[in-house]
């Protein structure tokens, strides 16, 4: 008898596998399927051409990720991954910057803007065949994101300047009402978080199942889960994983996301992700045939172009869109003051004209030419260059004219003359200037060795600052030691980068003076100067209008003060934007750094698709 | 034997008795001068040795000097023929760097309407010869007739524009400088404590054996990188990081000499000679330097030629690693880091010069070392 109860087991287990499998995809379009319309005249997308269903595209990344669980991720290594898997409520386009309706087909503003109602689309499913609805809205929120419990960065970008967070109610099934305590007018940018499922997730959360220990979301869909659990609303679920090998992800059978002919998106069933030592690894796969589609570096552009007719391959350099995200040097201000020494260092670096000084002596162009190719763009404010709120523009989404940018030009004269006008001279005949007390000011630069356009340019201002008699040497030291340095104010002057979005609201954790990244003036958040309130009313000014024109002027204003009077961190350049793909690679050219910032090269992998 | 020798001629005769008559230094000299491999191999370090002795005058320019507008320069090209004419004095044209909009491709554009003769002992940045003469004299530059004058970059130029060529010449006194100065610090320790352990054995020895056996034990690359890891975190000047990473070296290489040396002394120790001056009175310490140190001279000349080769080695690849010596600082590892990426070695393969001299260097003091060895060993002596 026991036999038979275990061959029927089997064979259930058996059946109810091909019931699975059988359930692949919605049996007709979906009444509110989001329709892409590529190649359609008229529309924003008819650059583009419907493609193909099927293959398998290769690309390739450094770095493995550290879990699944899109709301508790923190790093890009991460996030590459499941930004694929979830989707939000809005998105924004990659072809405009514009925001557009995501999971929500449509959305209502009441007249003081202070109520929103998300109509959300009828009949869309899970990847597993679970129909979504407001209560994953509501417990991606209420219960996920509001949760003090779950240990997540999308808190902070959704909090409201008076501190509250916007309420998010169920009305029915397919509407979802937001309420603001006041006007924020990014609003729906940071409402587009990824959604997750409830289904699945609820049971692991302690405030709706009190059987698990506080913070068990924070460990769950961690890359031990197995991928047959995982899944998403996005195009793409996770299917394998072989830690420092590859990620295979599926096409998601229940995404929402149609073409104008009626096929389901994404077009490809299966992209494979390799992860790779280094970029020059990724360049030898690409120019070898193994990968589709490659990031390249500034550096690669020239031998790429040499190959483009041999080997059939399109080189995208986008010189007028260079990546999202700043480059600086930063001057810690609160140097020493931990263990009470380096007086005199601490209050040169707190004197503004020696970061004036700084800023003369950096020779962006030397930098741009010889160690990019020149392809990159000076960089002159905390605010990327494509932002419509970027100040060298003359109003709101303007042509830029770097009208209002505040420019230092390289002048090592001026630079040795403020300088001299401080009391910073050479006082013994040595050759380098020295403080008051006649003792050598000396200076440590510190970017994460490895990087080579990094150290490169530290060489090239340390040189400068040798010309005119600044004694500061150049260390690049590993990455995470450089890390703890920076954020334990232990460190002369660090060179690093950070990522960066569009709406300058989200460099509030940098840029105010309690800000978890104000690495240069920590001793800010107790003692603020009159210029770091200012900034810190500046954003809180720009997010609370919905006039977009008010919230550039508060903008506008807030960059030429931060990088003309502040000067805490000395802004470098920006690397322009640079891919390159196999010419049967269709609608590749829709990449832009604009195009949802984590994912792959800036690529909308579901609109790609392999010709012939 | 004596028939044979009595049927030589007279040449030979007076030669062997001329042998014979030899103190064992010049039997040493005869042998090394008779292979050939090996005095090449001298002359060429030689050569090397006195090029870093006075890189300064042979490079052109300084070597942090960065020649902004010609970032990665090929080396420059000398002309000997201009439109019409053919002339033995060869000259350079300024070059300017181009991009075409097309390719991003940088290219170096010769301007001919312009000759630049290269000229000997020209006058350039100042330093001083051999750290004690101040003077400005190089071995050659380029100049116009009008005076004006423009890089030449016998070697090209690094992403900087920085003159390999100058890059090179002090970056081999830096790596030709390691292995000598781990011997000054590593072989006083393996003499000293090699020496103690072999003439006293017993309990000290077994000590120092085992004590030598954990240095031997640890592996050196690891160690070494960790070193130059935690050096890096101090903020060092980088004459203090290439100090460190000379006593790094020094730490993880005494302990296979000392070993070497013990068996050494342990052998020669129970010799007549040893046991006479026992009797005469001598005390251990004169007996150690007077009559056994200069026993084991010949091992410690040889395994002095042989570590040269190898610290440059090590030192390189540290180096090329980017734990090594730090920017503006170079050695021909450090240079050769430059070549790291692939962009690096296919469109720029002049930085991979530095790398030819580390091979041509290793392999003179090889082969030096041999003709040393083959020269002191007693049994191809007579």
């Amino acid at each position: 008898m026991k036999k038979l109860v275990l061959i029927t087991a089997s064979l259930l287990v058996v059946f109810s596998a091909c019931a699975v499998a059988l359930a692949q995809g919605y049996e007709t379009m979906p009444e509110d399927a989001l329709i892409i319309p590529l190649g359609v005249e008229g529309t924003l997308y008819d650059f583009l051409e419907p493609g193909l269903r099927g293959g398998t595209m290769y690309i390739s990344t450094i770095g493995d990720p550290k879990k699944w669980n899109h709301t508790t991720s923190k790093e890009t290594s991460t996030t590459l991954y499941t930004s694929q898997m979830m989707a939000g409520l809005t998105n924004q386009n990659p072809v405009n910057g514009a925001i557009e309706p995501e999971l929500a087909k449509s959305w209502d503003i009441s007249d003081d803007g202070l109520v929103i109602t998300f109509h959300l689309r009828r009949g869309i499913m899970w990847s597993d065949g679970t129909l979504f609805g407001a209560d994953d809205v509501l417990f991606t929120f209420n219960d996920l994101i509001y949760n003090e419990d779950v240990d997540t960065s999308s808190r902070d970008n959704i909090q409201l300047p008076d501190d509250t967070f916007p309420v998010v109610e169920k009305v029915d099934d397919h509407t979802v009402k937001v309420t603001l305590s006041m006007t924020f007018r990014p609003i729906l940018t940071q409402i587009g978080v990824g959604i997750m499922p409830k289904h699945k997730l609820a049971q692991y959360v302690h405030k709706l199942n009190p059987d698990v220990p506080v913070g068990t979301f924070n460990e769950t869909w961690g890359l031990d889960t197995d991928p047959a659990e995982l899944c998403g609303l996005g195009p793409f679920i996770v299917e394998s994983y072989e830690p420092d090998q590859q990620v295979v992800m599926r096409r998601n059978p229940y995404h929402y996301r149609y073409d104008a002919n009626g096929t389901q998106l994404p077009y490809i069933d299966k992209y494979v992700i390799l992860t790779v030592a280094s970029q020059d690894v990724s360049l030898l796969k690409f120019r070898n045939g193994e990968l589709d589609v490659f990031g390249c570096r500034p550096a690669d552009v020239p031998i790429l172009k040499a190959e483009e007719a041999a080997k059939d391959i399109t080189v995208m350099v986008a010189r007028d869109k260079p990546v999202l995200g700043t480059t600086w040097i930063t001057v810690n201000q609160d140097v020493g003051l931990a263990d009470g020494t380096r007086e005199n260092l601490r209050n040169l670096f707190r004197n503004r004209k020696f970061r004036i000084a700084l800023c003369h002596a950096m020779d962006k162009e030397t930098m741009i030419n010889n160690l990019v190719n020149g392809l990159a763009v000076p960089q002159w404010s905390p605010v990327s260059l494509l932002s419509p709120f970027y100040a060298g523009r003359d109003y709101y989404g303007g042509p830029i004219t770097e009208t209002n940018a505040v420019i230092f030009e390289y002048d090592l004269d001026k630079a040795a003359s403020l300088l001299d006008e401080i009391g910073i001279i050479d006082r013994n005949g040595d050759g380098w200037r020295d403080f008051e007390d006649g003792t050598t000011v000396e200076m440590e630069f510190n970017t994460n060795v490895g990087n080579t356009v990094r150290e490169g340019a530290i060489l090239i201002i340390v040189d400068d600052l040798n010309k005119i008699g600044l004694k500061a040497i150049a260390n690049p030291i590993d990455f995470n030691t450089l890390v703890t340095k920076l954020l334990s104010a232990d460190y002369d002057f660090v060179y690093l980068g950070l990522t960066g979005g569009t709406e300058p609201n989200s460099g509030g954790n940098v840029y105010r003076p309690c800000g978890t990244l104000h690495a240069w003036h920590y001793s800010a958040c107790e003692e603020p100067y009159e210029v770091e309130k200012r900034i810190d009313e500046l954003l809180d000014a720009g997010v609370a209008t919905l006039d977009n024109d008010k919230a550039f002027e508060a903008y506008k204003e807030y960059q030429i003060t931060l990088a003309g009077e502040d000067l805490g961190l000395l802004y470098t350049f920006n690397n322009a934007y640079t891919y390159v793909y196999y010419n049967y690679v269709g609608n590749a050219q829709v990449a832009s750094p604009l195009g949802s910032p984590s994912s792959f090269y800036g690529l909308t992998w579901d609109l790609v698709f392999k010709k012939g | 034997m004596i028939g044979l020798r009595r049927k030589k001629g007279l040449k030979e005769e007076l030669e062997y008795r001329e042998y014979v008559s030899l103190s064992q230094g010049q039997m040493i000299w005869r042998a090394f001068r008779k292979h050939r491999l090996g005095n090449i191999g001298t002359v060429i370090v030689l050569l090397l040795v006195a090029a870093a002795f006075f890189a300064e005058f042979f490079a052109p320019y300084h070597y942090a000097e960065q020649f902004r507008l010609y970032p990665f320069s090929p080396p420059t090209t000398f002309h000997f023929r201009s439109e019409d004419s053919f002339t033995l004095r060869p000259f350079v044209y300024k070059t300017t760097r181009e991009f075409d909009p097309e390719t991003y491709q940088p290219t170096f554009v010769e301007d001919s309407s312009k000759k630049y003769h290269i000229r000997f002992f020209v006058r350039g940045y100042e330093y001083r010869l051999l750290g004690l003469f101040k003077t400005n004299v190089h071995l050659f530059g380029a100049r116009a007739n009008d005076g004006s004058e423009v890089p030449v970059f016998l070697l090209g130029t690094d992403t900087f524009g920085r003159d390999l060529l100058s890059r090179t010449m002090i970056g081999g006194r830096i790596s030709l400088a390691v292995g000598p100065l781990v011997i000054l610090f590593s072989f006083p320790l393996s003499i000293v404590l090699g020496g103690l352990s072999g003439y006293y054995g017993g309990g000290i020895d077994m000590f120092l054996q085992r004590f030598g056996e954990a240095f031997m034990a640890i592996p050196a690359l690891p160690i070494l990188l960790a070193m130059g890891a935690a050096l890096s975190g101090f903020g060092l000047s980088s004459t203090m990081i290439f100090l460190g990473i000379i006593v790094s070296l020094s730490l993880i290489s005494w302990a296979g000499g000392a070993r070497v040396i013990r068996g050494q002394v342990l052998a020669i120790r129970e010799m007549d000679f040893v046991t006479a001056a026992r009797a005469a009175g001598a005390n251990d310490l004169r007996i150690i330097l007077r009559h056994i140190t200069p026993n084991v001279m010949s091992y410690l000349v040889v395994a002095a030629t042989l570590t040269i080769p190898y610290m440059m080695l090590t030192e390189a690849a540290l180096s090329f690693l980017g734990y090594g010596v730090r920017e503006p600082m170079t050695s021909w590892g450090q240079l050769l880091n430059a070549a790291t990426n692939i962009s690096g070695i296919e469109e720029h393969p002049w930085l991979l010069i530095p790398g030819i001299f580390i091979v041509i260097a290793v392999l003179a003091f090889n082969f030096m070392g041999d003709a040393l060895r083959d020269a002191v060993d007693p049994f191809t002596i007579v």
